[in-house]
C-alpha cells in the first residue's frame, strides 16, 4: 500500500529538495554573498586591530618636545661636539618610554639617543640624511627594512628660536605585529593592504607579501576616516571594495582594497554549482514522476473502464483485481464498495417504487370499480349505493394517506426536517400522542411513567413515533396497551407494548422495513408506519427495537438521549 | 348466470365485486380468508370463484392447490386477483389450473368479461 506512495513522497521531496537547494542557494548569492564577504574583511580587521594592542600615547612625547625644547636649543649647537648635558640626558631618559629616542642635527647626524632608558651612544645611531627634510612637522613615519616593517616613527622638530629648525627629535617603536597583520592578507592579484596614517594617508603598503613605503604619501581611495566597508569606483571606472580598521597603536588605522570582480568571482563558480543542482534535481524529478507515472497509470486503466461504464449507467461494471495491496488495490476496493452501495440504494429505491405501486393497486381497483358503479346508480338499491359511496371515500382516504406516508419517509429519508433537540417531559408527549391517536373502544391504555422522566428529542417527532406506535398496538394488539419510563445513565427507554399475539420472529427481522405489514392487516395501514418511526428516531439519534413480550404481546423500546437531572426511578 | 364466490380480505373490495356482480345477473358468494372459502367449497355449489392470493392464513396459492386436487371440485373455474404480475406468477397459476388472471388495478368490463368466459368455456 505503501509503494506508490513512497515513491510520490521520495520524488516530491527530492525535486523540492533540489530546487529549494538551489534557488535558495542563487538567491544567497545574487542578495547576501557580497555583504558576507564584507563582514568577513571587517572581522579580518578587527582581528587585525587586536593583533595591534600594545599601546602607545603619543601626547607624552609631544608634552617632551614642547617643554624641553626650549632647554635644548641652547645645548643643541654644541651637540655634535659635546656629550649630552644632564638636562638633555634627562629628556632623554624621560622619552626612552618609547624604546628608542634620537636627537639629529641638521645635517641628519645622530647627536643624542637613548634606548631602554639609558643613554647611549650617538655614534651607534645611523646618521639619515633626509630626516631634516622629512620632518617639517610633528608626524609618523615608517621604516621598512628588507620587505618588513621595522619600526614606527614619531618624528619632531626642532626648534630654535621657534620658527628656526635645528633639529629632529625622533622616536622609534617597532612594529612587527602590524606589519605581520598587513602582510599577512591574501588579497589576490589586486588586493593592496594599507597602514594609513591619521590623515589618511598611506604610509606603508603590501605587495605580493613585502611590505614597501608609499612611493608618494597619497590619500587612499574611499578613505574618509571612519572605519567601515564601502564599493568606491575608481577613476579607471574600476569598483573596489574597500575596507578599513582603526589600529588602537597611534590613531591610524588599516585599509584593504579590492576590486570587486576579484571578490565575486569565487561566487560567480558557487553560482554555476547551484545552477546545475537545480538541473539535475528538476531532471531526476522528471525522471522520477516518469517511471512512477507508468506503473501508477497502467493498473489504474481497468479502473478508469470500470469507473466510464458505470457512469454510463452499467450498474454491474466493477473494477479488476482489487486484490493489491497499494493505493490502486484500495481505490478499486472503494470503487467496488461504492458500486455495490449504489447498486444497493438502487435496488431499494426500485422495491420502494414496486411496493408503493403495489400498495395503491388496492385503493385504485376499488375506486375505479365503485366510481364505475356510481355511473349506473340507478340499477342500485339505496342500500348498495350508500355502501358504495362510504367504500369510495374510505379507499380514497387510504390511497391518500399511502401517498402521505411515503412523503413523510422520503422526507426524513432526504433529511429536510432537521430534527431539533430539546428537552421533553415524557409524560407530555405521551399525553398529546394519545390526543393524536386516541384509544378506540375496548382497549386500555396504562401510563407508567414517572412525571419527572426527560428525553433530548424533537417534540414533533417524537409525539409521532409514539402515536404511530400507538397505532399500531390498536391495530395489531390485544386490549391492554402499556407506555411504561426508565432511565439507565444518560439514556432513557420508552416501552409501548401489548398483550396481542406479537410478531413471528420471521416477520420480526423485516418490521422497520417499508411496507411490510402484519398478516392481521385491516387494509387501513400503510405498512409505512414503523419505517417512519425508525428513521425518525435516527434522526433523534435515538433507536427503536422490538421484542417479544411474556408471556405474549409485542414490545417496543425507544431509547434516546436523557435530560440530565431527571429523575432515575423508571 | 351462475355462482360466484369470491374471496378477499379486502372488505370494499368484496363490497366493488358483489355489486358489480349481482347487477350482471350472478349469485354472489364471499369468503374472507382461505379456510372459509375451502369450507363453503364443501357446502355450496359454485360456478366461479375469483381468488386474492394474499390471504390471512392459508393463502390463494394453497387455495388454489387444494382445489385443482380435489375431484368433486374439478368443475369449478378459478380466477385469480392480484397485485402481482409478474411472468412467472402468471405461469405458475397457469400450471396449477387456473382459468383466468385478473390483475389489479382492474375494469368492471374487464371482470364481466373475464367471468362470463368462464360460464361459456
Amino acid at each position: 500500500m505503501q509503494r506508490i506512495g513512497l515513491i510520490g513522497r521520495l520524488t516530491i521531496a527530492a525535486g523540492i529538495g533540489g530546487l529549494a537547494i538551489g534557488l535558495a542557494g542563487m538567491f544567497a548569492v545574487d542578495r547576501y554573498a557580497t555583504q558576507a564577504l564584507l563582514e568577513r574583511v571587517e572581522e579580518l580587521n578587527q582581528g587585525v586591530a587586536a593583533r595591534l594592542a600594545f599601546s602607545f600615547d603619543d601626547r607624552i612625547l609631544r608634552t617632551v618636545v614642547a617643554l624641553k625644547v626650549e632647554a635644548l636649543n641652547e645645548d643643541v649647537v654644541s651637540l655634535n661636539r659635546a656629550r649630552a648635558t644632564p638636562e638633555l640626558a634627562a629628556v632623554l631618559r624621560v622619552a626612552s618610554e618609547y624604546d628608542v629616542l634620537s636627537l639629529y642635527d641638521r645635517t641628519g647626524k645622530p647627536v643624542a639617543s637613548s634606548a631602554s632608558r639609558f643613554l647611549a651612544d650617538p655614534t651607534t645611531v645611523e646618521p639619515r640624511k633626509d630626516v631634516f627634510d622629512e620632518v617639517r612637522e610633528m608626524g609618523f613615519a615608517v621604516s621598512v627594512r628588507r620587505g618588513r616593517i621595522s619600526a614606527l616613527e614619531i618624528a619632531a622638530p626642532v626648534e630654535s628660536p621657534p620658527g628656526t629648525m635645528i633639529g629632529a627629535l625622533v622616536a622609534q617603536m617597532p612594529l612587527e605585529g602590524i606589519g605581520g597583520a598587513i602582510a599577512s592578507f591574501r588579497l589576490g592579484r589586486t588586493g593592496k593592504a594599507s597602514l594609513l596614517d591619521p590623515q589618511g594617508r598611506t604610509l606603508v603598503h603590501q605587495d605580493r607579501g613585502r611590505i614597501v613605503r608609499a612611493q608618494r604619501i597619497d590619500t587612499a581611495q574611499g578613505i574618509d576616516g571612519t572605519s567601515g566597508s564601502s564599493v568606491v569606483s575608481t577613476q579607471d571606472g574600476e569598483e573596489l571594495l574597500v575596507s578599513v580598521a582603526p589600529t588602537q597603536i597611534f590613531q591610524g588605522s588599516v585599509a584593504i582594497e579590492q576590486t570587486l570582480a576579484d571578490v565575486t568571482q569565487p561566487l560567480a563558480g558557487a553560482r554555476r554549482i547551484l545552477i546545475l543542482i537545480v538541473f539535475l534535481s528538476v531532471l531526476a524529478t522528471a525522471g522520477v514522476i516518469l517511471i512512477a507515472g507508468r506503473r501508477v497509470l497502467a493498473p489504474i486503466q481497468p479502473l478508469m473502464v470500470a469507473v466510464r461504464d458505470l457512469g454510463s449507467g452499467d450498474r454491474m461494471a466493477r473494477a479488476p483485481n482489487p486484490k493489491r495491496s497499494d493505493e490502486i488495490g484500495l481505490l478499486s476496493e472503494q470503487f467496488n464498495r461504492m458500486a455495490n452501495a449504489l447498486e444497493g440504494f438502487d435496488r431499494a429505491k426500485s422495491e420502494f417504487i414496486a411496493n408503493a405501486a403495489h400498495e395503491l393497486r388496492t385503493p385504485l381497483t376499488v375506486v375505479s370499480g365503485l366510481s364505475e358503479l356510481l355511473t349506473r346508480r340507478d340499477a342500485l338499491s339505496p342500500k348498495d349505493l350508500d355502501e358504495v359511496c362510504e367504500g369510495l371515500v374510505r379507499q380514497g382516504a387510504r390511497a391518500r394517506i399511502l401517498v402521505e406516508r411515503m412523503l413523510d419517509l422520503l422526507r426524513i429519508e432526504s433529511g429536510h426536517v432537521a430534527a431539533t433537540r430539546q428537552p421533553l417531559n415524557i409524560a407530555t408527549v405521551i399525553q398529546r400522542a394519545l390526543d393524536a391517536a386516541p384509544a378506540p373502544d375496548g382497549r386500555t391504555i396504562e401510563i407508567e411513567v414517572d412525571p419527572e422522566l426527560a428525553v433530548v428529542a424533537d417534540e414533533v417527532a417524537l409525539e409521532q413515533v409514539i402515536s404511530n406506535l400507538l397505532t399500531n398496538a390498536y391495530r395489531y394488539g390485544g386490549s391492554v396497551i402499556t407506555i411504561s419510563g426508565a432511565q439507565s445513565g444518560d439514556r432513557v427507554q420508552i416501552m409501548i407494548e401489548d398483550d396481542g399475539d406479537g410478531v413471528s420472529a420471521a416477520a420480526a427481522k423485516h418490521l422497520f422495513e417499508p411496507f411490510n405489514r402484519g398478516t392481521q392487516a385491516d387494509g387501513i395501514g400503510s405498512g409505512l408506519g414503523l419505517a417512519i418511526v425508525r428513521k425518525l428516531m435516527a434522526s433523534m439519534e435515538g433507536t427503536v427495537r422490538y421484542e417479544e413480550r411474556t408471556p405474549n404481546g409485542a414490545r417496543f423500546v425507544l431509547e434516546l438521549e436523557g435530560q440530565r437531572g431527571s429523575s432515575s426511578r423508571g | 348466470m351462475g355462482r360466484v364466490l369470491a374471496v378477499d380480505d379486502e372488505q370494499d373490495i368484496l363490497l366493488m365485486l358483489r355489486v358489480a356482480l349481482r347487477l350482471a345477473g350472478h349469485d354472489f358468494l364471499y369468503a374472507e380468508t382461505g379456510e372459509e372459502a375451502l369450507d363453503l367449497l364443501g357446502r355450496e355449489a359454485v360456478d366461479t370463484m375469483l381468488l386474492d392470493i394474499r390471504l390471512p392464513g392459508i393463502d390463494g396459492w394453497e387455495v388454489l392447490q387444494r382445489v385443482r386436487a380435489d375431484q368433486d371440485l374439478q368443475g369449478v373455474k378459478i380466477i385469480m386477483m392480484s397485485a402481482h404480475s409478474s411472468p412467472s406468477t402468471l405461469l405458475r397459476a397457469s400450471e396449477l389450473g387456473c382459468f383466468a388472471y385478473l390483475t389489479k388495478p382492474f375494469t368492471l368490463e374487464q371482470l364481466s368479461e373475464m367471468v362470463a368466459e368462464t360460464f361459456s368455456a
